[in-house]
């Protein structure tokens, strides 16, 4: 359209909402012109390149891809489809078959020989030998970082030939078969390679090494990581995604948002009460049983609360019922004990506090306990944490305990659990199993040798638990190893450390259509893409 | 003019040198254990001291100080915890995304900020001065994240009007050339990423301008207000000069001059400020780096990143006193007398 020439005045005065406008429409114009019709906000691009692509919305990025530090779950996120295993769990929590088909532990339990399948091929096309294998256990034996936490029996590979290994351990281990689960396979010649003189974690950090069914193809730090399908999967393909992003959205809100918008297809952390909502919209909502548990630990070797009877009577004056209804909005299980009620070896037997005021008053009023005071911290990280840490204040209140609740970050909890005297009177903190094996909880949590340094939260100490998880880490006859591990739960309870308040369910949302889509509780707040069919 | 960007330059380095002691300092006192960190949360004993040997944390303090502070003079900002690749590099890397969003909101700023200022300014006392005022002081009245979502709920999930995410839309890629995403598109010649692009940075670079906008209005509408009383004014509008001639071309320079401080300034402050947007946006950049190493107690890029924002701003800070060097010459000839900087706020208040 002709315009009369304007003075510079005029232009100051009509150029700044009209140039606004005209830059906004421009791009506008410009970007419909690349969408294909499309339409939609922008982000949903080609519509027929978007239905074969899964995109996943996350909170939190990974910060390295080197799957050496799998053992957190942003970098197993990422690690998962890259990458395979030697075994896996399957359903029900039996360790099942992946790139070893076969294994087998000698008589003493110190040596596991395993059977490699032989046509795995990794992403730059060479052939997964045992060579590979023994190569990554190693390289985590000599970073000791991340995984190496749950290696630390191995002691070194010896290669038979290319589909046969001979895993030789410091001492007979049998939890080390599960602990492979998050052993993630390397392309030996393509790291070493690009070794240089860190063991290839510089290159490993934003770089893929796998033979999983995805390879990485790029990532825009703290924004998405883009895969591909790699075509000679030796699994093969049936209707599973071409592409997979995983898209970094920190707010529940936006997730949300996006999710509604098909912005993305899988939403890992909406918020509660968003759920019902979001169903009603057509979305599927997934509640999966876990084997994470939230516990209230107690410091064990200071007054008050040392009283093995004060400890007592706190685990009966916790509401776990309006826990399970008002916090988790039904999402989860009352807790059956220190394991999961999933867990193999849980102990059904095992006595688990109800929510009684009168005989936790009673058992205070027995051991003549009055007027104490608590020290509680708990970590601002989820809304089942807050509102547990003041539903338990106000329960504690009501048999005359007072708590002094702090908030704090993982950080500096990790920092107060250093010592004994910063160590809180109640700490607040999940369990996550990094596989599920009952030794993960009974070894990571109850032995002293992770007071003040790991997970040991409470500083529980008793040479009888030390025996008898170290006993049946040494057996390999899984009847033998589960009653070990059941009388440890028993002794445990029995010294009553923490206040198992909950057993959460996870919850995923995804939109209609996507099928597979399972929660895999060896990988806790990850997605197996290679089961969703988008198809 | 030598002698006084010398002696600007030597104030930088003093600042500069001041703000990695306390940084390296603060991250001394934060809570959290790299060494933990980096060894992982079921690490034994063992492991967590073997990575504390490794990460140099089991030297004594000065020693750690003085091996970063040699390191900091050889350009060497340390390497990631998790990632083995210099700071330097990943900050590199994540700078220009967040130049471009600061330039955008800075484009948002001053569009916006500047013609309220003035247009209160000069119907000061008025309906229209007090809307003005409330209209800017609303922006920064609103927290930062709060406003964020506001934007996606309402322009991306209701209207659908922008993207609610991101930097590009699913399918679009553009070459890397500068880092950032929309000259990257213009400079690899597709159009439709540009415009793509620019649509991506309309609500971050929104919701990154609104805490800023009211203090340039305010600061603009103040010097406007004393500059429009001037007798000079009064001078040009007896010469029958146009009325926005009078307030734009005679007013607004002047007044232009402390707010040109302010937004000199606030550049840094909004590299600062990116923290927030980039993570709720989803966007790549260093203010989403930094909120990622914290959360990690990834050591040195914490420290890296606090030590790039505080160059920025230092930088800023000389260039914004070179531009009021070239907007008032009066400026010149103070400072080639005294060798001292005029005090920007009442400096160009005046002709």
């Amino acid at each position: 359209m002709h315009r009369p020439p304007a003075t510079p005045v005029a232009r100051v005065r009509r150029g700044t909402p009209a140039l606004t406008s005209v830059l906004l429409v421009g791009a506008l114009a410009l970007a419909a012109c690349g969408q294909g019709g499309s339409g939609g906000s922008g982000a949903a691009g080609g519509s027929g390149a978007r239905t074969q692509t899964l995109i996943i919305a996350e909170n939190e990025p990974p910060a390295t891809f080197d799957p050496v530090q799998a053992d957190n779950s942003t970098v197993d996120e990422v690690s998962v489809p890259a990458y395979d295993t030697l075994v896996e769990y399957g359903k029900g929590g039996v360790l099942a078959p992946s790139v070893a088909t076969e294994w087998k532990f000698s008589k003493d339990g110190e040596t596991l020989d395993l059977t490699l399948r032989d046509d795995v091929t990794f992403h730059d096309g060479t052939k997964l030998t045992a060579a590979d294998v023994k190569y990554t256990m190693d390289r985590i034996a000599k970073l000791q970082m991340g995984v190496a936490s749950l290696l630390t029996a191995y002691d070194s590979a010896e290669v038979v030939d290319d589909t046969h290994l001979k895993v030789v351990l410091k001492q007979s281990y049998a939890p080390f078969l599960g602990a492979l689960s998050r052993v993630y396979l390397l392309n030996s010649k393509l790291v070493q390679a690009n070794a240089g003189s860190d063991d290839g974690r510089r290159w490993l950090a934003s770089n893929d090494a796998g033979s999983g069914p995805y390879k990485l193809v790029g990532y825009t730090p703290n924004q998405e990581a883009k895969f591909t399908r790699h075509d000679a999967y030796w699994g093969g393909f049936t209707k599973q995604a071409k592409d997979v992003v995983i898209r970094y959205l920190p707010q529940a809100a936006t997730q949300k948002t996006a999710l509604s918008n098909g912005d993305v297809d899988i939403a890992m952390d909406i918020a509660p009460n968003d759920w019902a909502g979001l169903e009603s919209a057509g979305h599927v909502v997934d509640k999966a049983d876990t084997n994470v548990q939230l516990y209230t630990f107690f410091k064990m070797k200071d007054a008050p609360t040392a009283d093995k009877a004060l400890r007592e009577a706190l685990t009966y004056a916790y509401d776990y019922d309006q826990h399970q209804s008002a916090i988790l909005k039904g999402a989860g299980k009352k807790a059956a004990g220190v394991l999961a009620g999933t867990m193999a070896c849980a102990d059904p037997t095992v006595a688990q506090a109800g929510h009684d005021l009168q005989k936790a008053k009673g058992i205070l009023d027995a051991a003549g306990l009055k007027d104490v005071t608590l020290t509680m911290s708990y970590l601002k990280a989820t809304a089942e944490m807050e509102q547990a840490a003041t539903l338990l204040q106000s329960d504690l209140a009501k048999i005359g305990v007072k708590v002094d609740l702090s908030a704090v970050t993982y950080p500096q909890y990790v920092e107060m659990l250093k010592s004994n005297e910063t160590t809180p009177d109640l700490g607040m903190i999940y369990g996550f199993p990094p596989y599920p094996d009952p030794d993960s909880v009974l070894h990571l949590q109850f032995n002293s040798a992770f007071i003040n340094n790991g997970q040991n939260s409470g500083g529980y100490d008793n040479p009888k638990v030390d025996k008898l998880v170290e006993d049946a880490q040494r057996l390999t006859d899984e009847g033998a190893r589960c009653a070990l591990y059941k009388e440890a739960q028993q002794t445990i309870a029995a010294d009553h450390p923490s206040i198992n308040m909950s057993n959460p369910q996870y919850v995923t949302v995804h939109r209609k259509g996507l099928t597979g889509y399972a929660y895999d509780p060896a990988h806790h707040q990850t997605v197996d893409v290679y089961q969703v069919q988008v198809g | 003019m030598a002698r006084f960007l010398l002696r600007r330059l030597v104030t930088s380095v003093v600042v500069l040198a001041g703000l990695a002691v306390v940084t390296f300092l603060m991250t001394q006192v934060l809570p959290g254990d790299p060494a933990r960190t980096a060894a992982g949360r079921n690490a034994t004993a063992e492991q967590v001291a073997r990575a504390r040997t490794e990460l140099g944390l089991d030297r004594p303090l000065w020693e750690q100080f003085t091996g970063y502070l040699d390191r900091l003079l050889h350009g060497d900002l340390g390497v990631s915890v998790f990632t083995q690749r210099p700071v330097l590099d990943d900050i590199a890397a994540m700078l220009p995304s967040s130049v471009e969003l600061v330039l955008a909101a800075m484009a948002i700023n001053v569009v916006v900020a500047v013609p309220l200022g003035v247009y209160a300014a000069y119907r000061r006392g008025g309906p229209s001065d007090v809307a003005a005022r409330l209209v800017a002081l609303l922006g920064a009245a609103v927290p930062v994240f709060w406003l964020g979502l506001m934007l996606q709920l309402v322009f991306a999930a209701q209207l659908r009007l922008l993207p609610l995410t991101g930097q590009l839309a699913f399918g679009q890629d553009v070459p890397r050339i500068t880092g950032m995403t929309s000259l990257d598109a213009l400079l690899g010649g597709n159009p439709a990423a540009f415009g793509d692009a620019l649509l991506h940075l309309v609500l971050p670079a929104l919701t990154l301008a609104a805490s800023f906008v009211a203090v340039v209005a305010r600061t603009v509408r103040s010097s406007m207000i004393t500059t429009l009383d001037s007798d000079y004014i009064t001078l040009a509008r007896a010469t029958g000069a146009s009325e926005l001639r009078v307030v734009v071309r005679h007013g607004l320079r002047n007044a232009m001059v402390p707010a040109s401080t302010i937004l000199g300034m606030q550049l840094g402050w909004m590299l600062g400020s990116t923290v927030l947007v980039e993570s709720i946006f989803g966007r790549t950049g260093i203010g989403a780096h930094a909120v990622a190493a914290v959360l990690q107690n990834d050591l040195y890029t914490v420290i890296g990143t606090v030590l790039v924002i505080g160059v920025v701003f230092v930088v800023a800070n000389i260039a914004v006193d070179l531009v009021q060097l070239w907007l008032n010459p009066r400026l010149r000839r103070t400072r080639r007398r005294t060798g001292e900087p005029a005090v920007p706020a009442l400096a160009g208040v005046k002709p």
